[in-house]
């Protein structure tokens, strides 16, 4: 084939194009570390990348979650773990109350001692958290869950509605609670107590029945506040072992990004060299072939 | 006597041969210069003598060395080049911009939702809602932005088609007056050659702007057509392309004919771009913010705010249902405690509705997902189809130019061969005088 001047000029110029076309691509690849220049370069791991880092932005939101919840936890358990103290307390000073060989005034002591008691179950069952929000009262969380008495009478004024944290794909955590099942399940255990503490106080003669009747009341309260220890303590339990599951997911996630977006450098800098080198080859090629003129002989 | 004459001629004919290289090799950077060749004949002897040998040599033309389907071959694959890149260059920017950190909606609406996950532990804060609004308004804003972005795009492909279209109009009419000096010339018998080469290269760049057909006539001058058969030039007369809107004509001595914008070459690139991805892209983003908003929108309307008011009638999101994305904001006024995050009756502890809301993630998510995803393929065969079509485009070039351009070796050597032919017809005449002078002598 006959080969014009130009043409071997634009070989040789199209050589050094593509030379450092091809040249300032890896360098660039080598400054970012990424592969992915831009999407194109490899739709498919783009995608891929994108729906892997929404997978990681949501297991961060999850493990911020947990931190949340495990804090809201943890604080209830503190005091409900102190609303089972005081009850159990309250159950020693009724039975001790039944004793026959108690007189008025021994019990008039009792009934000192169980008031402070009662005072501070009801501070317990109406804390605020940290944020200033009542703990007990479901998700009525500026109302206080217990108030009275009226006439005698407390009653329960938050709601039993769980706020439920999502914690991982598909698994929510109830991070509130309500007390209305440990005090007013089928009674009203402050004015039971109000009543039995106001026998104590006035009651000279036996004191036999209503022991038994605050016994059946604070057993009630207590089955009911075990179960919210109980619950507490299994809800904390499942926020560890589900923050160890969206740990190894995230980790599985970070490797695979890595093997998606990452620049495998010792073969980047091969690359770069061979670039470099077939630049440079053409380059000398192009002074070899300017070298080759009839003209230059004449 | 012959011999003087014989000289004489060869004399002539190389001092033309000369002329010829010397003009091929001052032209061999010329773009689309076609290289000439002399074409010797020899003369024949005008006496009935069998004795005589002839009558020297005559240059009986200059050939210009070209080949009609190269050139055909040529324009076909700039045309395809053209529109290849044209493509290919658009939607790159477009891929670019979807794809961009800053920009992208993917880690916009991660935020937005994180923003609503976080919420969920104290719905009733102020803090993490007033977090909800700040990262709704950013995300509406990275929507603002790119819709602005593809906009800017579309005047800047209008602005570029009219510009090209201007060319092209100018390109025709260079046409139309090079095929007249060419007819006239030819009929004067002058050597048309460099007015061919113009023709030529004025065709090659139009054939880069857009698709070409080129029937050569008998008397010389081109016949330019669009594929679709619509005259562009006859003879001496050019047509003239306009647009209104999407809307395209193109004239010709007082009649219009109309034609569509996939005109092949970079103005067809650029108008396939428009219609092919540009608007799809642009309703899809559209589709997305509306769908983003106005799910959103319906679900707070389902719950209640802080204060236990429905949220019914109180969107966060507001836009312009003519252009969603471009308009997408909070509405005015709406504040965090607004957010209906707790179902109705429920108190302010209450994330039901809060956590309806998050689930909204995933669909919107997976929507822009395949809309980039889309768009990278997309852009990747483009790619490789611009590439491909600049390596075939080269190849024609180079096909031509193996015929057509020249190769300084190869005028170096007519120079020695015309050279030495001049000094062996020199010497003929000076022969041819010592000749003379010896008869002359015998006096």
């Amino acid at each position: 084939m006959r080969v014009s001047t130009g043409q071997l000029q634009q070989l040789m110029m199209d050589g050094f194009q593509r030379g450092s076309v091809n040249f300032s691509n890896i360098s660039q690849q080598m400054a970012t570390g990424k592969k992915i220049l831009k999407p194109s370069d490899d739709a498919l791991g783009t995608v891929q990348l994108m729906a892997l880092k929404k997978e990681q932005a949501n297991i961060e939101q999850y493990n911020s979650n947990i931190s949340n919840a495990r804090r809201q936890l943890g604080s209830a358990e503190t005091y409900i773990s102190s609303m089972s103290d005081t009850l159990l307390k309250l159950r020693d000073l009724t039975l001790e109350a039944g004793n026959g060989a108690y007189g008025l005034s021994e019990r008039q002591a009792l009934a000192a001692e169980m008031q402070s008691l009662k005072d501070a179950l009801m501070d317990t069952a109406n804390a605020k958290g940290s944020n200033g929000k009542y703990l007990f009262s479901g998700s009525e969380v500026e109302t206080a869950p217990i108030s009275g008495p009226v006439a005698g009478a407390y009653s329960y004024d938050g709601d039993n509605l769980p706020r439920q944290i999502s914690v991982s794909s598909g698994v929510q955590v109830t991070s509130n609670f309500d007390v209305q099942d440990v005090f007013f399940n089928g009674g009203d255990f402050f004015q039971d107590l109000d009543d039995f503490i106001n026998t104590l106080n006035t009651q000279t003669g036996s004191v036999g029945n209503d022991v038994t009747n605050m016994l059946t009341s604070l057993d009630t309260s207590i089955t009911g506040n075990l179960k919210l220890l109980t619950e507490v303590g299994g809800r904390i339990n499942s926020l560890d072992k589900v923050e160890l599951t969206n740990n190894d997911i995230e980790l599985y996630g970070q490797t695979l990004q890595l093997e998606l977006e990452s620049l495998d450098y010792g073969q980047a800098s091969m690359q770069l060299t061979q670039a470099e080198l077939a630049l440079q080859a053409t380059q000398q090629v192009y002074i070899k072939v300017n070298q080759l003129n009839l003209f230059d002989q004449l | 006597m012959s011999m003087l004459s014989n000289g004489l001629s060869g004399l002539t004919a190389s001092q033309i041969a000369l002329n010829v290289v010397s003009n091929n090799i001052a032209n061999s950077n010329v773009a689309g210069y076609t290289r000439q060749q002399t074409v010797n004949s020899a003369l024949i002897s005008n006496s009935n003598n069998s004795l005589s040998s002839g009558s020297g040599v005559e240059v009986s033309a200059i050939n210009r060395i070209t080949d009609d389907y190269l050139n055909n071959n040529l324009w076909r694959s700039n045309s395809s080049y053209g529109f290849n890149q044209a493509y290919s260059d658009y939607l790159g920017v477009t891929e670019q911009l979807l794809a961009n950190e800053n920009l992208s909606l993917a880690a916009g609406m991660d935020d937005l939702f994180n923003a609503f996950n976080s919420a969920s532990a104290e719905p009733s804060s102020i803090a993490p809602r007033q977090l909800i609004i700040s990262s709704a308004e950013a995300l509406t804003q990275k929507f603002n932005s790119l819709a602005a972005n593809l906009d800017i795009q579309r005047v800047q492909i209008e602005e570029q088609a009219d510009g090209m279209l201007e060319m092209a109009n100018s390109l025709f009419s260079e046409v139309a007056t090079l095929n007249q000096e060419i007819v006239d010339g030819t009929a004067q018998g002058a050597n048309v050659s460099a007015l061919l080469d113009q023709r030529d290269e004025t065709v090659s760049t139009l054939s880069k702007l857009m698709d070409v057909e080129v029937a050569r006539m008998e008397n010389g001058s081109y016949t330019l057509s669009m594929t679709g058969g619509q005259p562009l030039v006859l003879g001496s007369s050019a047509a003239s392309l306009s647009r209104t809107g999407s809307n395209y004509q193109v004239n010709l001595a007082g009649q219009a004919f109309s034609f569509s914008g996939d005109i092949g070459g970079e103005l067809g690139g650029i108008l396939s771009y428009e219609t092919n991805i540009l608007d799809s892209t642009e309703a899809s983003l559209n589709q997305l913010a509306q769908d983003l908003a106005d799910d959103i929108n319906n679900q707070l309307a389902l719950g209640q705010d802080i204060n236990a008011v429905p949220g019914a009638g109180n969107p966060m999101f507001d836009y312009n249902p003519l252009d969603p994305a471009g308009s997408l904001s909070i509405s005015a006024g709406f504040a965090p405690e607004d957010l209906a995050l707790g179902a109705t009756g429920a108190g302010p502890g209450d994330n039901s509705n809060l956590s309806q809301i998050i689930a909204l993630k995933d669909g919107h998510y997976d929507t822009y997902n395949s809309l980039v995803g889309t768009l990278a393929i997309q852009s990747g065969q483009a790619g490789a189809e611009a590439q491909a079509s600049q390596s075939i485009a080269a190849d024609a070039l180079a096909q031509r130019d193996s015929v057509s351009a020249v190769n300084l070796d190869e005028e170096a050597m007519s120079l020695i061969q015309y050279q030495q032919s001049y000094q062996a017809n020199a010497k003929v005449v000076s022969a041819s005088q010592q000749l003379f002078n010896t008869l002359l002598s015998m006096f």
